[in-house]
This record gives C-alpha cells, structure tokens and sequence, in this order.
C-alpha cells in the first residue's frame, strides 16, 4: 500500500499564552484549539532574549540563534543612511522553506516576520508586507491600494492573491462590537482604540483569507501561517484584560475588558476555518514566539525605552502538535523555539544541521524515530530559493512599516528640534537605531551564553557621554558571568556615581560583584539590603539565595528559595537553588523533587540536570542518575564534571566500556591531579604540614592560613602553582577548579586547639573563648565534609592524629 | 618575502611606531603617507597609512603594500584580505603601561575607564591573534619591554623573521632609550 503524503500546517500566533488559552478552553471559548490539544501533544515553548518577534521568529524558522542568522531588532540600516523594517536580506542562513525548497518539498509561507523581499522558493510566499495599507503615515485608498513588489512570489499570484486582502475601512463597527460590546458609547474620531482593533481585524484576516486560498486551491507539503494579531492586540488591550488591575479606571475597564478574550476567540475561529480544510493526514503545529503576562505579572508601567513594550512578553510561548504518528494527551517538556525546525525536519525524515542551535522534539512521536544528521544545511549548495530581485523596497512602503513600529512603541522616532540641522539629526538617529540593534545582538549571544561576545559589542556600543542603563547593566552582568569582576566594579561606580539606577537595584549586582571578589560578607550585605527593599522581587530572592548556597547556608537559602517560589511557583532558578540546598543538607528526597520540576520545565538547564545527577547518584540510583548526566554531556558538552560522574557511575554499574570511553574524554578536559592538604586552622594542621616538609614534600600556602594569597578567581588557578602539595582553607574548597581531579588529605582537629590557634594568632590572652567564630568553624568543617562527599572527583584521607603520617596508606595518598 | 606584506601590528602605543623604524633601518620597503607627522610622543615619526584608517570599507591599499612593510594596528588586520600573504610581527606590551601611555598621549585622565579599555584591548588582540592563526600566516611576538631592555635579542628575531641583511648594530641604534619613557611615570 502507497504510504499516504505527510503535509504539515504550521500555524504561528505570536504572544499566544497557555494563561490565557487554558482559560478560555476550560469556558467552552476555544474549541478549536482545544480539539487540536486533546488530539496531540501540548507544551510550553521558551522563547529567547531578547524577546522581539522578528528575531524570535527568524530563530523559529531556522533553528539557530540571531547571532547566526543574523536578524536583529525591528529594523535595519537600508544602505543610505536611512533605516528600513527588517528584511529578508538581513538573514544569513536558510529557513525551513529554503531546506524544503533544496528537497522538491513544497511550501506555502503566509506572513512571516521578516519575508519581506520574498524568495523564489518551490511553492508560495507572501510576505510580511501583503496586508499592509499604509504609505508613510497616511493610510491608502482601497481603491488606490497596490501590491508592492516583492511581496508575492511566483509574480503570477499577485493578481489572484491580492483580491484576499481586507483593507481596515472594510471592517464595519458590527465586527469590532464583539470586542468593544459597546463601541457605540465611543468617539470614534477621539478614541483611536476602535481603528486599531480594525486594523488588527483587517491584517489578520487578509493573511487568513489568503492560507486558506492557498490551502485549497495549490499543491503542498507545508503551509506555513504567522499572525502578529495577538501580540497587538495584547500588548494594547491586556491591562484592561480580567482581573482589573490596581488603578484601572473602572470605565476604560469596563469598556475594553472583553478585547483580549476576543482576540483568542477570533484566532480560534481563523483556526476553525484551517482544521476544516486539512485532511486527517496532515500534521498540525501551532505555536508561538514568547507569552503575555496576563496575571499580576503585569508591569504597570511600560518603559520609555525602544522596545519598551517587550517587557510584557512572558517567556514562555505554546506548543501543540497533533496529526499521525503523534502522541496523544501528552506533554512537550523543555521545548524552545530553536525546536521548530528541527522537528519539522524530522516530519518529513530530513536531516538536522549539526550547527543548528535547537533540538528535535522526538517525544512527540507515538514510536521511536531516529533523528539523522548532517553537519549543516549551510553546505548544501542545491537551490533554496533566492530573493527576487529588489534591494530597494519602495520608500513610501518602507516608511509606512516603520511608522507601524513606531506606533507600536518598538522603535522611536526622529525628533527634529527647531534650528537643528536635518541631517546631522538622520545621522544620529541612524547610528543611535543600529547600536540599539548591536546592543540586541549583545543581549543575544549573552542568552546563548556567549559572555565574551556579547562583552565586546557591549563596550564598544556604550558611550560614557550618552549613557543608557539598559547598556551598562547588561556590561555589568557580562563581566559577572565571564568574572571580570574589577570590570563590573567599576561599571557599577559609575553608575552609582552619576545617579543612573536606584541603589537598591544596584546592590543585587554588587552583591554579585563582591562574591566574585571574594568579599562574601560584603555580598551578603549588598543583597540581604536588596531583598528588604525588593521584598516581593522573586529575582532577587533568588539572587540572594544563590549567594547563600554558594557560602553553604543551605538553611538560610532554603527559607529565601521558598520565599521566590510563593511569590512565582514557576521559578525555575528558585526551584533549582532550593533543591540545591536541600541536596546540601542531604534532604535527598525533597532535592529531587525540586530538580525535576525545574528541569520539566526548563530542560536547558544543565545545572539543573547535573545536580539531578548527583542527587540520584548519592540515592544509589545509579541508572537514573546516568541518565541524567547524558543529557548534561548533551546539552553542555564543556562540562567535565558530567564526565567524571558518568565515568565513576559505569565503573559502580560495571560498564568498563562506558567507563573508559568517558575517561577518555576526561582525558581531554583534564589538568591532572593535584594534592590538597586542608582542615581546621590549628596547631595539629600545622604540625602535618611540617612533617610533610621534612619528609621533603613541597606545600603551597603553608604559612597563609587563611587564604589570603590564594588567587581563586583566576580560572585553573591551581595550574599556576608548582609545590607539591596546596594548602587550601576549608572555606575556599568550593573553589577548586573542577578541570583537575584532587586527593584531599583533611586533618581533623579539636576545637581546643584550634581556639588557641586563634588566640595566638589574633594576640588574645590564652583561654580565651570565642563560641560564635568556634562554632561557624565547626559547621564550616561540616559543611566541606558533606560536599566533598558529593563531588565526584576527589579522593579524601581523614588524618585524626600525627602518628596516622606514618602509615602506608598515607605514604601513598601523599605521593 | 617579495610577495609578502609585512604587517606591524600590535595595540596602539605598544611600539609598533618604533618597529616601523627598525625595518626602515634594516631597508624594508615601507608603505607611508608621511602625513602624520613626528610629535612629542613620536619623535621618530609614526610611518603609517592614512588609508589604512579606511580598511573597513576599503582595503585597495594593500595592492601596493606587496613587498612592503605596513603598519596595521590592532584589531584592524582582520579586515585585511585573506587572500594575500602576509607576515606579521606582533607587538607586545604591558596593558597597564599601554593605558598609562595613551591616557599620557591624549591628555586625559582614564581611571575611571581603565578596566573598560583593557577589556576592549584584550578582546582586540584575541581577535587579531585569531585572524593570523585561522589563515596561518606566519607572525613572531615581540615584547617591546624586552626589546628595550635587551634589544640584541629581539631585533635578531625581527631580523630573521623579516630577511632583514644589515648589521645588527644598526638596527639597534635605533632603539633610543629615552622613548622608553611611560613606565614608571604617573
């Protein structure tokens, strides 16, 4: 029997929020959507930052971040000193269309941001400019109203394609009242919140109108469809959505409160229409970009900065997936947006690009598929579609798209102020425009984790004589992350210096800074003052919590951990660092349960995974644990640690293969293995060195007792130091670069002595008793003991009395 | 060598200028303008190209460098064209006298940026030192604090590394001491 065609529909809501949708689907209000649901899987898709659409859709549809595919913001420099929308010529690498184009695939791709020249791809394209009515400001005739060139692709469409459009006079008030229940009572000429709803109604319907043409009437394996509806409508009508928020003005509630509900009802209508032209073999993927807070996430003030808007983005946007061979009633977890493409990729049997940021979503599949791969599409140098030719879109379109984004508040505009010269102030405008796309490109390799990259565009764009928050507060988090803590220092001066952020707020970064530093007393001050000022700030609990596991306050941190989780339940970082602490404290069980909530909901999360790992491993669940720590290795390949667990793991379980191939993987991340001596600063810890001397041992820090030399900021400090042996306080183990493997010889001694150590030391009278330093010495030995219990790559030898340097075994830990 | 460009190169004030008068003095061919003139940081002069401040949009310059010596600065090599060959000498210096030196140069009191710049400056030459080593070309360091301590050693190392036939002597008068005169200072 001939194996019935896979066709796929892709369907893109921007904004679309399971807040909302599992709302409105428990009403009855989606059933559309809802049937897709209960046929197919569902899960929550993590978007990117920075959270703009036409990056995050670029990202969607290629697989990679923005640093490789090149969009970045809203718009771009048009090569004569002016700005234009993005356009496709920005994108540097192929889209699924392109990919489906090289394999005689046939797509359809309605709207998507930024399509805009269109390309001469198998099947058909409309672009993101098709439904737009605008020429600079002033809206266009429906009678005057043309295709611009570039829009459609094949040109023989355009006279066909072009009739599907709705212009926004066409959408009477009769179909604006089920949002606005008594538009009547409103000036229309006054209150412009009508004609936008009717300009939304009008794009997303003539984009609708047209894929449904499409689907009906062309042959194709994809049909892709992106509405930016939702995200409009949200972004003007969410703060009047249920519930009311404080200050609301109960008029402009009452009137408005319906529109968001009206927009997801009306998508859910749209998505009717599309469920009713597809067959029973067709593959359905709805999904969308980032979510919307809807709750009391809702920021009450938008800031006046270009993208302002973003900051009611959640991060979260929605996946479901339904059609043959897919689960059914099931769950997505730890799904991106990078994900899109290469599931798609796997619906159709194609390979995945190796250079491909995201990950198939093989869960989805009812039996077990194989995934292949190539190592990039990039290489494939069969035709894919070309842009038709068209390097300068017409102005009077460019201009009109430009002003949408202005209206939308993602862009400024210029100001020209009496008596400044015109093109003095364009220039400005234009450098100020694309090193606001530089600063988001910045913000895009920090999400992938490209500190460095993101540092140099950073310091570069930021310029002490115009200074912008947003630029020195990302430099700052940068030089934290790649520990250029003296850099973020003295960034955080100058901001301090010229009053540029509320103190409070720069004291989460200082705390930061001061624990790079190694001042964790200062750190603790800096974010316990910030927590009191931000007591319901779920981000910087979590700072604060962070700080104290890394002190091993795990106690501590676990009251702050679950202070964030009862302000935001679903804070993962939270979740995490409150099972982090629980493993600390050897509360196995509570700690697992944390780390699976946060790693299902944020599968990214190799520090999650790796912590899960150990938990496991410590509970003797051996083959769980590996598990885990293989998907560490596979979403953080860099991490050495990962390997030495699963080394030790298969060595347990008696996989000698297993064992050896990730020893010889070690073997590559590895610096060697070094000799640790530590303990209680005290005369038997003194008098165990000495021996060690005598014998002709070298030791490192001998006589600095407390650390103070020690370097442990530097990465592989360790490496810079010769001796044969290093001395290294019990409060700086945490530090010990994971690239080596250690022998620790931990020299346990009594409180006593240790108490007239410190006398002598701090030139106190003899007997004198300081209980609180005793006593945080005790537990700081506690503390290092369990977590050199958990760390998998030390070997540890208790000394109890001087005699114990004698024996043999210690002869040969030593040497 | 008659093929290749000889770039100088190296972040501004780590003696590139002086590396230009120590192949001057060897005979190479160097490709200048004159149009910067000697001043008081330079008194030798700065031997360099005034086009070479346009290689972003415009390296048509290099054509005439072939068989020359050129003075690229930091992180400007990598808009070179790859398809030429050239040989780099990669001048080196301590970062803090490099600051001390152009915050000196330009009058300017940087304290408050310093960590800034030598971030920004270590990102350059992690860039340059990628462009060389991804294409291959061949480079030597020098360290300008060795060359002016013991400049024997060094230029001999110039000298080899650019097919440099003169008498060592010579090249080394060039070195002047008194040049060697930010460290310490502040």
């Amino acid at each position: 029997m001939k194996e019935k065609k896979r066709k796929v529909l892709l369907v893109g809501w921007d904004a679309a929020d399971w807040q909302v949708i599992d709302k409105l689907m428990a009403n009855g209000l989606m059933p559309a959507f809802k049937s897709v649901v209960d046929r197919g899987v569902r899960g929550r898709l993590a978007t990117l930052d920075p959270p703009l659409s036409p990056m995050l859709w670029t990202s969607m549809a290629t697989g990679v971040r923005p640093y490789k595919h090149g969009i970045s913001g809203f718009v771009e420099n048009d090569g004569s000193g002016g700005v234009r929308p993005i356009t496709s010529y920005s994108r540097k690498v192929n889209a699924f269309w392109n990919i489906f184009t090289k394999e005689g695939l046939k797509s359809n791709v309605v709207g998507w941001w930024p399509s805009n020249p269109v390309e001469t791809i198998n099947g058909v394209m409309v672009s993101n400019r098709f439904q737009q009515e605008k020429v600079g400001k002033d809206t266009v005739d429906l009678k005057d109203w043309k295709i611009e060139p570039g829009t459609i692709h094949p040109e023989n469409f355009v006279e066909k394609l072009e009739e599907f459009r709705i212009h926004p006079s066409e959408i009477t008030g009769n179909l604006v009242m089920p949002f606005v229940p008594r538009a009547l009572e409103l000036d229309k000429k006054e209150d412009k919140r009508l004609t936008v709803i009717a300009k939304f109604l009008a794009h997303s319907g003539s984009l609708h109108a047209v894929t449904t043409e499409l689907l009906e009437t062309t042959e194709w394996d994809i049909t892709a469809v992106y509405h930016d509806a939702l995200d409009h409508f949200c972004h003007g009508f969410m703060k009047f959505h249920p519930p009311k928020m404080e200050g609301m003005e109960q008029e402009a509630y009452e009137l408005f409160k319906d529109v968001v509900t009206g927009a997801y009802v009306y998508h859910d209508m749209m998505l009717a229409r599309l469920l009713s032209i597809i067959d029973d073999d067709t593959t359905i993927i709805i999904c969308s970009d980032h979510g919307f807070h809807s709750d009391h996430l809702r920021p009450t003030k938008i800031p006046q900065v270009p993208s302002g808007p973003a900051v009611e983005h959640a991060p979260f946007g929605v996946f479901v997936a339904a059609g043959p061979g897919i689960k059914k009633g099931e769950h997505v977890h730890g799904a991106s947006i990078l994900d899109v493409t290469p599931t798609l990729l796997t619906l159709f049997d194609l390979p995945i690009g190796r250079d491909m940021d995201g990950k198939p979503l093989m869960d989805i599949y009812e039996t077990p598929k194989a995934c292949k791969y190539i190592e990039s599409w990039e290489n494939d140098e069969r035709f894919g579609g070309e842009l038709v030719i068209n390097e300068k879109p017409d102005e009077s379109t460019n201009a009109a798209a430009l002003q949408q984004l202005i209206d939308l508040g993602y862009i400024d505009d210029v100001q020209i102020k009496e008596g400044e010269n015109n093109e003095a102030v364009q220039i400005n405008y234009l450098n100020d425009v694309l090193r606001e796309n530089n600063f988001y490109m910045a913000k895009a390799y920090a999400n992938g984790h490209k500190f460095d990259e993101a540092l140099e565009i950073l310091l570069e764009i930021e310029k002490r004589d115009k200074p912008d928050i947003r630029y020195l507060i990302e430099i700052v988090t940068a030089a934290i992350k790649t520990k250029r803590f003296p850099l973020a220092e003295e960034y955080i001066t100058f901001i301090r210096k010229n009053k540029l952020a509320q103190e409070n707020f720069l004291d989460v970064l200082d705390g930061k800074v001061q624990l790079g530093l190694n001042n964790p007393t200062k750190a603790l001050m800096f974010l316990e003052r910030a927590v009191e000022n931000y007591p319901e700030s779920a981000g910087i609990l979590v700072d604060l919590g962070k700080i104290l596991n890394t002190l091993n306050e795990s106690e501590k941190a676990k009251k702050i951990f679950k202070a964030a989780l009862t302000i935001d339940p679903q804070n993962v970082y939270a979740q995490h660092g409150f099972g982090l602490a629980c493993m600390r404290l050897q509360d196995y069980e509570t700690a697992l349960e944390y780390f699976l909530n946060a790693t299902e909901q944020y599968y990214h999360y190799p520090l999650a995974h790796m912590h899960l790992g150990e938990t496991l491993a410590l509970m003797k669940e051996y083959e769980m644990a590996k598990s885990s720590f293989e998907v560490v290795v596979a979403i953080a390949p860099t991490l050495p640690k990962a390997y030495r667990w699963l080394q030790d793991l298969n060595e347990i379980t008696g996989d000698d293969e297993k064992a050896n191939y990730y020893k010889s993987i070690i073997g590559k991340f590895e610096l060697g293995e070094r000799t640790i001596i530590t303990g209680l600063p005290g005369g038997k810890l003194i008098e165990v060195m000495e021996q060690i001397v005598s014998k002709g041992q070298t030791i490192y820090g001998a006589k600095d007792m407390f650390g103070k030399n020690l370097n442990v900021l530097k990465p592989d400090w360790i490496k810079d130091i010769s001796e044969d042996i290093v001395y290294v306080p019990i409060g700086m183990l945490g530090s010990l670069p994971v690239k080596f493997s250690y022998k620790i010889l931990f020299v346990n001694d009594t409180i006593d002595s240790v108490s007239n150590f410190m006398n002598i030391e701090n030139k106190k009278k003899a007997k004198t008793y300081n209980p609180k330093l005793l006593e945080s010495l005790s537990i700081q030995s506690q503390k290092s003991k369990i977590w050199m219990s958990q760390q998998p790559n030390l070997d540890i030898i208790y000394l109890n009395s001087l005699e114990e340097i004698q024996e043999e075994l210690f002869k040969l830990f030593v040497s | 060598m008659k093929s290749e460009i000889i770039v100088v190169t190296g972040l501004p004030r780590s003696g590139t200028s002086l590396m230009m008068q120590i192949l001057n003095a060897g005979k190479v061919e160097i490709l200048q303008d004159g149009k910067r003139e000697s001043d008081i940081s330079n008194l030798e002069g700065y031997f360099e190209l005034e086009a070479v401040k346009g290689i972003v949009s415009d390296n048509s310059f290099l054509k005439d460098a072939i068989g020359k010596a050129v003075k690229v600065v930091s992180p400007l090599p990598v808009y070179l064209d790859p398809k030429l060959n050239y040989r780099f000498i990669f001048m080196r210096r301590d970062i803090e006298e490099i600051l001390l030196s152009q915050e000196k140069m330009l009058n300017k009191n940087q304290v408050s940026e310093r960590e800034k710049f030598r971030t920004i400056y270590e990102f350059h030459l992690k860039k340059t030192y990628r462009f060389i080593r991804e294409n291959n070309f061949p480079f030597i360091d020098v360290n300008y604090n060795e060359l002016m301590s013991s400049p024997e050693v060094e230029i001999e190392k110039v000298m080899k590394f650019s097919a440099i036939e003169n008498s060592i002597d010579e090249l080394i008068s060039v070195v002047n001491p008194e040049l060697y005169r930010n460290r310490n200072e502040q």
